[in-house]
């Protein structure tokens, strides 16, 4: 079946009306929570897990998606309106959108990235449509050596990247690695750091992690250094349109900012910062009007919106062909298909294709659908932050709660809660990214499974990791990474 | 925006060591509890311990570099977080109270019922945030967890009885 085909059965599946109402729900609250401080995508999805598992797994991740894409629009608004980024991907968006909307240039930057977004998502997907089938193919020939290589090189990429310092970032990937090994051993039934407890027999909840170290940590972090500025959210007067010296100015920069998304939104660690400071970079460089960078310049919210939503595309090609998670909200979807049984791979593509081709096409027209709900009504979202922070804070509470008191009603996990909450709020106040955490504990358990597989395929000798070409250029990758660092302090000395 | 360190005071500049002190700590108990299991096994090569040691012993040398930093008056800042104001002083009645939020209800929730429990830790969250009316904080907390409660227990989610006293299940 050509890839023509299956996308269009994709679309067969994806615009069911019920399928596009989910797809209208998970847009709805993406943008809501991109909106909202203290909740993003991934806190998001996981407390949406225990509501959709009565749904097919086709509209769980209809919504997901939805989600996940609507998150970055509603980053993009907030970032323009009031200065506050929702979501690191809007960092730089901020910066000049938000310089605009003082100069009353406000629905022209609100415009240039919501119609950005959709260009440079749009072009992503498509990428994704071609790329993910060809990737899948080349899958089928890795063995666990390869795939261990390959959780490896994931690993040190998300350390390294995020973050303020390699070392913190390991920090964060081991203590999730040692979460992943809490609980019986798979391979020989042995209880690791269980201290008797039975309810850790079973491992520590991903759903629990999540929530502690996303909401928990979130609210005791902001609860102990609460900002006493009130917030000024600038008033956008007018229709929210560009003028045609806007669109001239913003057609070449998102289409260089999907350009630079996409590959490093597809590369392990890729994550949206990365592509927005580079399109930055890029348009201030080739800017006709350097000096209005820093002060306002169209070209700076145009590239970078569209690079953070193409990488957001990126993202989803590992996820679906390697299920090799490259972002916080990745991981999380990762484990959302684990939930259902299902494993992101190349075999998903032969097993699974109404469900693989239904959440591509359903990337398209969520898409869509979010411009039409962030174009014209990007004031109706910004009312969302009239909510008083008292009682929005409160309120994530109770849905962590809820998250976490209906997976079995266990007081150990009321427990596990609180603790890792208390280690969510010690990783922000010495800025140590939660990502390498959570997909260490994500990654951990398929990284020991293929490395026991390979091992015992080459009968316990270690060479047997490096044997193949594919293997040994992985962790030839993540070697190189983690020595880039010190080199570079050696160098600065 | 960056404090200098000569600014802190005693009790802060203890704090510094907290980090390290829980990094090595954690790599200690991985560490012990990896030596307990079997290290290796037969035709696999490695056995379930051996993971268990490796990470303990990343972490004990993450620690000890951590540990230097410290040492060195590396800065260990906060990071930018929405609605947070970074460089004010720690709230520690603030943290307090938020902490109690999500400590009352690990006995409360199973004693009292979801509702109630997440009621009463609605309220203390809008006190840690400042607000100030804490009996109609108390009621639009009871109001919203037990909507909350409606809704999931509808949606399929076990929540528990509406309400329960003591074990009474």
């Amino acid at each position: 079946m050509g890839v023509f085909e299956a996308l269009m059965q994709g679309f067969g599946v994806a615009l069911q009306p019920m399928n596009l109402l989910w797809a209208l729900v998970g847009c709805g609250l993406g943008t809501a929570v991109g909106v909202l401080p203290g909740i993003g995508p991934a806190l998001t999805i996981t407390l949406l897990m225990p509501v959709t598992v009565s749904l097919s797994p086709t509209a769980a991740f209809i919504i997901f998606s939805g989600v996940f894409y609507g998150a970055m629009y509603g980053g993009s608004t907030t970032s323009i309106l009031i200065n506050t980024p929702g979501e690191s991907g809007s960092m730089i968006t901020a910066l000049e959108g938000n310089k605009m909307a003082k100069r009353g240039r406000g629905a022209a930057a609100l415009a240039t990235a919501a119609i950005g977004s959709f260009v440079a998502g749009t072009i992503g997907t498509a990428l994704l449509t071609v790329a993910a089938p060809a990737i899948s193919e080349i899958a089928f020939i890795f063995g666990p050596a390869e795939y261990f290589a390959l959780a490896i090189l994931a690993f040190t990429s998300v350390s390294v990247v995020l973050g303020a310092s390699m070392v913190r970032g390991l920090l964060s990937l081991f203590i999730g690695l040692a979460l992943a090994v809490m609980g019986t051993d798979n391979q020989t039934g042995a209880a690791r750091l269980v201290f008797g407890v039975p309810e850790l027999l079973d491992g520590v909840g991903i759903t629990i992690v999540l929530v502690a170290m996303f909401a928990v940590g979130e609210i005791l972090f902001v609860a102990s250094r609460l900002s006493k500025e009130p917030q000024q959210i600038i008033n956008v007067s007018g229709p929210i349109a560009m003028t045609r010296e806007d669109w001239q100015r913003s057609w070449k920069p998102w289409l260089r900012g999907a350009a630079i998304g996409f590959p490093i939104g597809v590369m392990p660690a890729g994550g949206s910062e990365i592509p927005t400071l580079l399109s930055y970079a890029l348009e201030r460089r080739l800017s006709k009007h350097p000096e209005e960078f820093g002060h306002g310049a169209i070209e700076g919210v145009a590239g970078p919106e569209a690079a953070n939503n193409a990488a957001v595309a990126g993202v989803m090609v590992p996820l679906l062909t390697l299920g090799l998670p490259t972002s916080a909200t990745a991981a999380v979807m990762l484990a959302a298909f684990q939930n259902y049984g299902l494993t992101p791979g190349p075999t998903l593509f032969t097993t699974n294709t109404e469900l693989v081709w239904g959440i591509i096409a359903s990337l398209f027209i969520g898409n869509f659908m979010l411009l039409v709900l962030n174009l014209p009504m990007a004031r109706v979202w910004v009312k969302l932050l009239a909510i008083p922070k008292p009682h929005l804070y409160a309120g994530i509470l109770i849905f962590s709660l809820v998250g976490v008191w209906g997976l079995s009603q266990s007081p150990v996990d009321m427990m596990l809660l609180a603790g890792l909450g208390l280690l969510g709020y010690m990783f922000r106040c010495h800025s140590i990214p939660i990502a390498p955490a959570l997909i260490g504990l994500i990654l951990g358990p398929m990284a020991e499974l293929q490395l026991r597989r390979a091992l015992a395929i080459g009968q316990g000798d270690p060479l047997t990791l490096v044997s193949s070409p594919v293997a040994a250029a992985l962790l030839l990758a993540a070697l190189a990474l983690l020595s880039l660092p010190l080199m570079r302090a050696m160098r600065s000395r | 925006m960056t404090p200098a360190s000569e600014n802190r005071t005693p009790a802060q500049r203890m704090l510094r060591w907290g980090l390290p002190v829980l990094v090595i700590g954690l790599g200690l108990l991985l560490v012990a509890e990896g030596y307990r299991l079997p290290l290796t096994q037969a035709y696999a090569g490695i056995g379930p311990g051996f993971l268990v040691l490796v990470i303990g012993l990343a972490l004990l040398l993450l620690g000890a570099i951590i540990a230097i930093q410290v040492a060195r008056g590396v800065a260990f800042e906060p990071e930018e977080t929405e609605g947070a104001d970074v460089t004010a002083p720690t709230s520690w009645s603030g943290l307090g109270i938020a902490a109690a939020a999500i400590i009352l209800p690990i006995g409360l929730i199973g004693g009292v019922g979801f509702p109630v429990a997440g009621g009463i830790s609605y309220a203390l969250v809008t006190r840690a945030y400042g607000s100030r009316s804490l009996l109609i904080d108390l009621l639009i907390g009871l109001v919203v967890a037990s909507v909350t409660w409606f809704l999931f227990s509808k949606l399929g989610v076990q929540l528990g009885p509406y309400f329960s006293l003591l074990g009474a299940r």
